[in-house]
């Protein structure tokens, strides 16, 4: 099949899940012997190939706001389109979540060939419908859903959550869940644990962006509860965001020093960390998906995480890891002491856990499924 | 010849009246469409094609709105494309601009626009104000020829979107005529 993929986020620039979903989705259809073509944002116009995949960076205009730079940038995706599509004849045009609704609609339009929507968030479980601003961002999420052929959602529950949102027909709605690179976590820690922990402490891991949807504040309130029983404990917080507000929420506390902010680090240092973990905290408020849990899963560490949205299905209670009651810091304190009182059976959850994403969460399989909603949206079964 | 125009709404100002007019000078040419936002329906004016498509979106603000509206007018563009097989595109200020870019580079024919007034001009007040002003800069650039219905506009193309002069051309019969038959689809 001749795919063109519209996101807004590919890697090197990687801010969430999406990058890495349509990083690996693409480079696996191409392995499967698909032709692909990524529409992504760059500062300037580049074509690049990366394993295969074939990847062009489009710039946007100036704009006050994201909509309006996602209006401008899905023109010029577009025009790109028009003209690649001279040579290469797209059969479908895959786009990811609302910022790719303008592209992804005017193709479906001008070149006539059928959309696949991925929503991999909503707005409304994001921040809730309060200003004329969310309200855009819903309607052009609810405008994508519409205008799809097929619709693809990364969570069982995130699922019903889009279907009865946005009255999506069950015909043309599809639950596929986000997979994982194993392969990447197979190489050896690129760095050694003392650079983040003591060699005495055990190392709770957080990976995710610093806003209230991940969570962390509940994580942080559990803390000094947690280092009571276990003063041996150090937290490691990876991710970017409000770094200020949870540095001063942790010191406030009086436990400061038992955490550390990293800021971003390269890729190969976090994979590192989800291997050398003890645990991997989730602690998430909203979470559709959850990749975090499979990438702890991938490093062989066990993930506590909330039982809520995708967390509910990629983490196994007692067995590749513990589910904790979201926005309970009793709770989060009561799972993680599990863990840190007992490390053996914490590698015994996060061997579990591997097996589980190598039978249940490789892109292989996932590519396969997504291919199957490309020839549904063309009508070929 | 047979030329597709677009043009955001048809209503009784001077836009759509000017809109009329150079359809009015090219139906001696060739078959006359317009597509334009309204109830879904098509219709004749003295044998001008009028196309008009709905669009169900409502946005907070015109940028936006023009923006994914433009999409329901390409969406026709290319159905009526099939059967007209259209020479040359000519649109009517930012607000068909999307549409008249994409659809000039899919059907592979020149685009030619007519700019009633810039942003610049507008005052350039509003929130979205530097993305309109993107999309006219956009929109002139990727034009063979303009065509403009005053002075004002004609300076402001060239001091404000830096616009060479020799591009812009009176939109009366005589500069009409001229630009259509300049970019060698007028037989």
């Amino acid at each position: 099949m001749k795919i063109l993929m519209t996101t807004w986020e590919f890697p090197p620039m990687k801010v969430g899940g999406i990058a890495s979903h349509c990083y690996d989705l693409s480079r696996e259809l191409v392995k499967q012997g698909h032709d692909v073509h990524v529409l992504t944002f760059g500062p300037e116009e580049k074509d690049e190939e990366v394993e295969g995949v074939h990847v062009h960076r489009i710039p946007s205009g100036h704009a006050p706001d994201t909509i309006s730079w996602a209006n401008f940038l899905g023109h010029r995706m577009e025009k790109k389109a028009i003209e690649l599509n001279k040579d290469e004849k797209f059969e479908v045009v895959h786009a990811h979540d609302w910022m790719m609704v303008p592209a992804g609609v005017a193709i479906k339009k001008t070149l006539r060939i059928p959309m696949v929507f991925t929503l991999h968030s909503t707005e409304y479980g994001r921040v809730g419908i309060h200003t004329r601003y969310s309200k855009m961002i819903n309607d052009l999420e609810w405008y994508g859903t519409y205008e799809a052929n097929e619709v693809i959602t990364v969570g069982k529950d995130f699922y019903n959550e889009v279907r009865s949102l946005f009255n999506v027909p069950e015909k043309k709605i599809h639950y596929i869940p986000n997979g994982v690179d194993i392969e990447r976590f197979d190489i050896k820690p690129t760095v050694s644990k003392d650079e983040f922990a003591a060699g005495w402490e055990k190392m709770v891991l957080f990976v995710g962006r610093l806003t209230y949807q991940k969570g962390l504040e509940f994580l942080i309130g559990a803390m000094p509860k947690i280092l009571q029983d276990h003063p041996e404990s150090k937290f490691v917080i990876v991710g970017r965001g409000d770094v200020e507000r949870y540095k001063h929420m942790a010191n406030s506390l009086g436990i400061g020093e038992k955490t550390y902010f990293t800021g971003f680090l390269p890729e190969d240092t976090v994979i590192s960390l989800f291997k050398l973990a003890d645990a991997v905290a989730i602690p998430s408020v909203y979470e559709p998906f959850g990749i975090v849990a499979l990438e702890a899963a991938a490093a062989a560490s066990p993930a506590v995480g909330s039982y809520t949205g995708g967390l509910k299905e990629t983490i196994i209670h007692e067995k590749t890891g513990l589910h904790t009651i979201p926005r309970n810091d009793t709770s989060i304190k009561d799972q993680l002491d599990r863990v840190l009182s007992d490390p053996g059976w914490g590698k015994w959850m996060g061997r579990n856990g591997r097996k589980n994403v190598e039978k249940n969460y490789k892109w292989s399989k996932i590519s396969r499924w997504t291919a199957g909603v490309y020839g549904s949206a063309m009508g070929l079964w | 010849m047979n030329t597709l125009i677009v043009l955001r709404e048809i209503s009784d100002d001077e836009v759509t009246k000017n809109a009329f007019y150079v359809a009015n000078v090219l139906k001696k040419f060739g078959d006359v469409h317009i597509v334009s936002f309204g109830n879904d329906e098509d219709y004749d004016v003295d044998g001008v094609h009028v196309h008009k498509v709905n669009f169900i979106l409502q946005a907070d603000n015109v940028f936006n709105w023009v923006m994914l509206m433009n999409n329901e007018l390409k969406r026709r563009a290319v159905e009526l494309n099939d059967e007209k097989k259209f020479d040359i595109i000519h649109v009517h200020d930012w607000t068909a601009g999307p549409a008249g870019m994409s659809l000039a580079k899919l059907f592979g024919v020149p685009l030619i626009s007519t700019f009633h007034s810039t942003e610049h001009q507008r005052g350039f007040g509003a929130y979205v104000s530097q993305a309109i002003s993107d999309v006219e800069w956009w929109l002139a650039y990727e034009s063979r020829y303009i065509l403009v219905t005053n002075d004002a506009t004609k300076n402001s193309l060239i001091n404000d979107l830096k616009v060479p002069s020799d591009k812009i051309f009176y939109s009366n019969e005589d500069g009409i005529k001229k630009v259509f038959s300049m970019v060698g689809v007028m037989k």
